[in-house]
């Protein structure tokens, strides 16, 4: 059982405050899904949950199971088993993709082994109809939208992390990638038990990853929260109907 | 595959076949002087390993050739001069990797007749500082000169490319394309100095220059997978320091070690 416990989180960047005073706990066998319109801090809150130094936390914690991690480093909080799919993976040239899963992969397993790890990821390439072929090219470099994110899927896989954090990983997907992603990330949550936090506008992900909990954010925090009817609320009254006010119903 | 290796200004390998005529001379000030003729299509892999390396080189390619140079040097001081002389149709390929503490290089090509060709693919670690001037003379029409230049700087290294392509006017349609990268893990200051100087119309001139060092977003993905800060600078360093080419590697790690 892990518990992610975020408890009066406040973030700035160049000093422009971008979290304000948010609350949450997700356990595992829980998936939330944080909604609201654009610039509000919800890919903000991914990566400073996941320790991007780009922010500064100001005030309040982020626990992972009942330890602070607040000064925990990137890497260090990766080896907690948490993980972000990012809404835009990185470029990077030269960097060949096996030799990037190669390197985070045997940093996490004691006992590597290279043969297994090669058949797991030609397995895993084959299971999101993606060629095998690509492990050889620099990492996420020429990859459409839709390759970036079932790349970083295929890398969930292969870290096998407890706390996933999804930021968008419906963007730049058709509807096929759509269908075989939330069906992959729905697989490995029965499969591994783990907690979701999905970052989203689109109600059509949640036709195949089901949440227990939604939230709507604006201005840096959670204004309501409810189960999956808030979905349909959102789609048929829009984003403006929700106020701060909310918070207290 | 023809080898010529010098260590400390000394021939310690000399194998080449018929394809390459060569000769070798001590100049003044402990330069020595190479002169190579390249005769038929062939490859040749250089290696520099010294202390200190004084070279005059010229290399001679007839028309109709393709000459391949696997160039691969680890020196704590080198100043070498380059002159390449290409005639009608010919194409040379130059890979280079290099890690020298101190280095002076300059490099001539001259590309004296129609559809001449050289390609250079320069990798470059930086212990202290290097300068290297490339500068390209297209004598004739529809030569090509490209260049890729990435270099690392560590420890106290930096370093300077000025890099010039000229075209006379009436030479039509020549290729001139500067590709300058350099990759800062220090504070030192670096200099790219990108220089086109075209009078002819019919030509297709490029250059980019970028100096830098790794983007945050590019350690933050790597370290969100569980690599330590310095690993993942280590493997993005490895990565843009790796030669695509698979003999200069292999050379470069049996002779480094």
């Amino acid at each position: 059982m892990h518990t992610l416990k975020i408890k009066d989180l406040n973030v700035e960047i160049d000093g422009k405050k971008i979290i304000q005073d948010f609350n949450l706990t997700i356990n595992s066998k829980e998936i939330h899904v944080i909604m609201g319109p654009n610039g509000i801090g919800k890919s903000t809150l991914t990566k400073v949950i996941m320790g991007d130094p780009s922010y500064k936390i100001t005030k309040g914690t982020i626990e992972y199971d009942g330890k602070k991690i607040n000064n925990l480093k990137t890497d260090e909080r990766a080896r907690l088993g948490i993980f972000l799919s990012m809404q835009n993976p990185s470029e990077i040239e030269g960097v060949t993709n096996a030799d990037f899963l190669k390197a985070a992969v045997s940093k996490k397993q004691e006992n590597f082994k290279l043969l297994p790890f090669v058949k797991e990821v030609n397995e895993l390439y084959k299971e999101f109809n993606m060629d095998t072929n690509m492990t050889n090219r620099p990492l996420n470099v020429g990859f459409s939208g839709g390759e970036k994110k079932k790349n970083e899927i295929i890398q969930m896989y292969l870290l096998k992390p407890s706390l996933i954090l999804l930021d968008e990983v419906d963007s730049g997907l058709d509807v096929d990638s759509l269908k075989l992603v939330g069906e992959k990330i729905m697989e490995y949550y029965q499969k591994e038990e783990c907690a979701i936090l999905l970052i989203t506008h689109y109600q059509r992900l949640l036709d195949y990853i089901k949440p227990d909990f939604v939230h709507i954010m604006k201005q840096g925090s959670i204004i309501k929260s409810g189960d999956n009817s808030l979905v349909a609320e959102v789609e048929k009254k829009g984003y403006n109907a929700f106020t701060k006010e909310d918070e207290n119903e | 595959m023809n080898k010529l290796h010098i260590k400390n200004n000394k021939i310690i390998k000399q194998d080449i076949d018929s394809s390459i005529k060569i000769s070798i001379k001590e100049g003044i000030y402990d330069i020595l002087k190479i002169e190579l003729h390249i005769l038929k299509d062939t490859t040749l892999e250089f290696i520099d390993f010294s202390d200190t390396s004084k070279l005059d080189i010229k290399i001679y390619v007839d028309s109709n050739i393709t000459f391949n140079l696997y160039e691969g040097r680890n020196a704590k001081k080198s100043k070498i001069q380059n002159k390449f002389y290409v005639q009608e149709n010919s194409v040379v390929n130059v890979e280079r990797l290099y890690q020298i503490k101190h280095a002076k290089q300059l490099d001539l090509i001259f590309l004296n007749e129609t559809n001449a060709m050289v390609n250079i693919n320069f990798i470059n670690v930086a212990l202290d500082h290097g300068k290297y001037d490339i500068i390209s003379y297209h004598n004739a029409c529809k030569t090509k000169f490209i260049i890729k230049n990435r270099g690392v700087t560590l420890k106290k290294g930096s370093l300077t490319y000025h890099v010039t392509g000229i075209v006379y006017n009436g030479t039509k349609g020549c290729v001139v394309d500067q590709n300058n990268r350099i990759l800062t893990l220090n504070d030192e200051k670096n200099l790219i100095k990108p220089v086109l100087l075209i009078e002819e119309e019919d030509v297709i001139a490029n250059h980019s220059a970028y100096i830098g060092s790794i983007k945050p977003e590019e350690l933050f993905y790597l370290t969100s997978r569980g690599l330590s800060s310095s690993e993942a600078t280590n493997l993005i360093v490895k990565g843009y320091i790796q030669t695509t080419n698979d003999s200069l590697q292999n050379i470069v790690d049996v002779n480094w070690g």
